[in-house]
């Protein structure tokens, strides 16, 4: 069967470009990641006129310039270099017709690339409104492409896109005359004197241009040193030729001079498109008093929906799970195998899942104030605050979304384009107190801080406490990326160049396509990292099992039903032994035994083995380590977060008598979580987005090292 | 040690090679697109 047709879809970012993409495909999508980097591949099939095609969604750019991998991917997809995909049939361009200008350069770029190139005119209804509109026809004769006017978060004009799309495959294509025919020559010269197999053209002519671009590194690399003497003689060449200092400045004054030509013959007048858009609601959230005041109860507003939309859903999930779980425990036989499916995988997928609803409202919530145009007002805001730390305004939104969950949070920090910046981003989201830490400290605060009260009762310790944990997480946060940056990543940083895309109601279907699949991502990715950790986890604290201890408590419970009087006096007796014997069984099972090891290095922080053992398994999952205290202490899960997990925790006893969990003790631990990076999911996702796993040991390693010593001073000073 | 724990660890054992082989073909993939291995810190070695 002959392969369809496939069409790029590229654009300028906040044109509507993924928008127009669902729109065509519908739920005929498919998402991954482009080998090798973390640039979400989005590929779809939509139905012409005639015949189904393949599209491709390119990222957001605002050029074919590449400054790192991600950014070159456009050209390696448009090119036909790109892993797994075909060179495409032709290009879809999608443009703001409120903000032409910026549009047109990158279509001036992508006409030069020898694949036939449609323009979505896209925003049409805004474009009316501001009374910028835009005559398709003549455009479409200036640039000598096809052009369809669309509205397409209303669906307006998608009919008359597909028509179009039909044509551009059936039609001929002309290459356009290169607006830098220099550059042309210089390459095809160069390509003559490389020894290494030259890359194609457009590439060439990218290295050539952009300095310190994604395409010279490449270069580089397959070319040597040769190479790059020669990428240095050709610039220098073409630099005196031309009479220009930089050729980047060259290329953009002279792909301007092309766009304004086009535009004016095309009947545009007046200052460029989109320049006075600012209403009643820029100014509120743009001024200088009130935007952060609006910032600060927009963003109120969502960590309180979230907490309190997720809750009952989060609660409905947990009850589900446990309630399989006791269905399965009283329908499967006892045994290590019924132990694997309900305390290893079904507990596994549990605490992933019971996350979803978090993740679901967060993204939605975000997606909406992203899809509305207020995350690009608000990311500009935060901007002059994170250059502090060696950050940038785009970094907002990821150590935002830290405060739910750090997986996602590292996920999204793909939209910082600066490499050093994005990894002092992933090294700090870990630090910000995500929603996993919460029943940790719940547990703590409300069992071994006392009571108490200030300011006629306004004020109480117990929330003064948590809120001094979540300051400590950003400071930490704070903290770390600016060591990260002036250390381990030193260099300017990047500019914070962003558009301000104009206030709009964001599309529901598009939306929720878009939530489906980062819930799909979450789901897959981190579910599959963090079932098998607690299968592994299940293993070290269920083998070996020793005989002897589960003779002793045969015999015990045999003694205890010939005693007892009373058969519900007889079921809590038999229960609470079972619980017993499963803390022996893990005493004595591997991860007890590494416990028992570890106990010397937790004991500066005035941890006993118990706990020591609980805070390594607790290493799948933060949460993890209450379910394991809670059989460590030999109570059954049933009792999470109770007060016989509390009462319990306050009786456990040093051999000579002393108990474990002191005020002093109860605090270093809070310092250490606040710290400590205990969550294999975000190693993982470090591991996985940073595309190296010395990334991940080095922030886990740095991160726990902190957290013991921050632990240990807490514990030494309150004690 | 029962027919269960043997099960168990069978199962266990499994899983953690079903883990370890992902990554490893994963790994191999990577190799095998040569320039798109490349990690964030390798290329700011190479500047």
């Amino acid at each position: 069967m002959p392969r369809r047709p496939l069409i790029a879809v590229l654009g300028c970012p906040n044109t509507g470009k993924s928008t127009v993409f669902n729109r065509l495909t519908g739920l005929r999508q498919r998402t991954g990641n482009y080998p090798g980097v973390t640039v979400e591949k989005i590929m779809g099939i939509a139905r012409l006129e005639k015949r189904d095609v393949e599209l491709v969604d390119l990222p957001g750019t605002y050029s074919l310039a590449a400054d790192g991998p991600e950014s070159g991917i456009t050209l390696d997809v448009v090119l036909g270099m790109a892993e797994g995909i075909p060179k495409p049939d032709a290009l879809l361009l999608v443009a703001d017709a409120t903000n032409l200008r910026r549009s047109l350069y990158l279509f001036s770029q992508a006409r030069e690339l020898g694949l036939p190139v449609a323009v979505a005119l896209n925003m049409q209804d805004v474009a009316e409104r501001q009374g910028e509109m835009l005559d398709p026809v003549a455009l479409a004769r200036q640039l000598a492409a096809l052009v369809a006017p669309i509205t397409a978060n209303r669906g307006k004009g998608i009919q008359g896109l597909r028509s179009v799309l039909e044509r551009l495959l059936a039609g001929t294509h002309v290459t356009a005359v290169p607006v830098m025919p220099e550059v042309r020559e210089a390459a095809a010269q160069m390509r003559t004197d490389l020894d290494a197999p030259a890359p194609e053209a457009p590439c060439l002519e990218r290295a050539i241009i952009d300095t310190g671009g994604e395409f010279e590194r490449r270069l580089i690399v397959a070319g040597g040193d040769k190479a790059g003497r020669l990428l240095e003689t050709t610039r220098r060449r073409l630099r005196t030729q031309l009479g220009e200092a930089s050729l980047q400045s060259c290329e953009a004054r002279r792909r301007y001079r092309e766009v304004d030509r086009w535009l004016g013959q095309a009947g545009a007048t007046g200052p460029p498109a989109g320049m006075a858009r600012a209403g009643w609601l820029e100014r509120l959230v743009s001024h200088p008093v009130s935007g952060p005041i609006v910032f600060l109860a927009v963003m109120s507003a969502v960590f309180q929906a979230v907490f309190a939309w997720a809750t009952p859903l989060m609660d409905a999930i947990s009850a589900f799970f446990e309630g399989v779980g006791a269905l399965a425990l009283a329908t499967l036989p006892a045994g290590a195998l019924s132990s694997l499916l309900i305390d290893g995988l079904w507990s596994g997928v549990g605490a992933v899942v019971v996350f979803v609803p978090q993740i679901v409202f967060l993204f939605a919530l975000v997606l909406f104030l992203e899809d509305c145009g207020y995350m690009a007002r608000a990311s500009f805001l935060m901007d002059r605050l994170l250059r502090i730390c060696g950050l940038s305004g785009q970094s907002f939104i990821p150590l935002l979304s830290g405060f739910a969950c750090a997986v996602p949070a590292i996920m999204a920090t793909r939209v910082v384009g600066d490499r050093r910046a994005r990894l002092a981003t992933i090294v700090a989201i870990p630090l910000m107190t995500c929603s996993a830490r919460l029943p940790v400290y719940a547990l703590l605060i409300s069992g071994f801080v006392p009571p108490a009260y200030y300011l006629n009762g306004w004020i109480n310790l117990h929330g003064l406490i948590l809120l001094g944990l979540y300051v400590l997480g950003i400071a930490g946060g704070a903290v770390s990326a600016l060591l990260t940056r002036r250390i381990a990543l030193r260099g300017a940083g990047a500019s914070f160049f962003m558009e301000m895309p104009p206030f709009r109601w964001p599309n529901a279907r598009v939306l929720a396509l878009k939530l489906t699949a980062k819930v799909r991502v979450f789901l897959t990715r981190a579910g599959t990292v963090i079932a098998a950790a607690c299968v592994m986890i299940w293993a070290l604290g269920y083998f070996p099992r020793s005989d002897l201890i589960a003779n002793d408590f045969a015999d015990r419970r045999a003694e205890v039903a010939a005693l007892a009087q009373e058969p519900a006096d007889l079921h809590i007796q038999l229960r609470r032994l079972d619980a017993e014997e499963r803390a022996a069984q893990l005493e004595y099972s591997l991860l007890g035994r590494i416990g028992k090891t570890i106990e010397p290095v937790f004991r500066p922080l005035g941890w006993d083995w118990r706990v020591s053992a609980s805070v390594v398994a607790g290493f799948p999952a933060r949460e993890v380590v209450i379910g394991v205290m809670g059989t460590v202490y030999a109570l059954g899960s049933e009792a999470e977060g109770s007060v016989g997990l509390r009462e319990r925790l306050r009786a456990s006893r040093w051999p000579d008598g002393r108990p474990v969990f002191t005020l002093a003790m109860a605090l270093g631990l809070l310092v250490f979580y606040a710290f400590a990076l205990q969550c294999v999911s975000t190693v993982a996702v470090i591991g996985r987005e940073t595309n190296s796993w010395r990334w991940a040991a080095g922030a886990w390693i740095y991160m726990s090292g902190f957290a013991w010593l921050a632990g240990m001073l807490t514990y030494r000073l309150a004690g | 040690m029962g027919v269960q724990e043997v099960l168990a660890l069978l199962i266990v054992a499994l899983i953690a090679g079903a883990f370890i082989f992902r990554r490893i073909r994963a790994r191999r993939r990577r190799k095998q697109t040569g320039e798109a291995s490349v990690s964030p810190d390798e290329i700011g070695r190479r500047r």
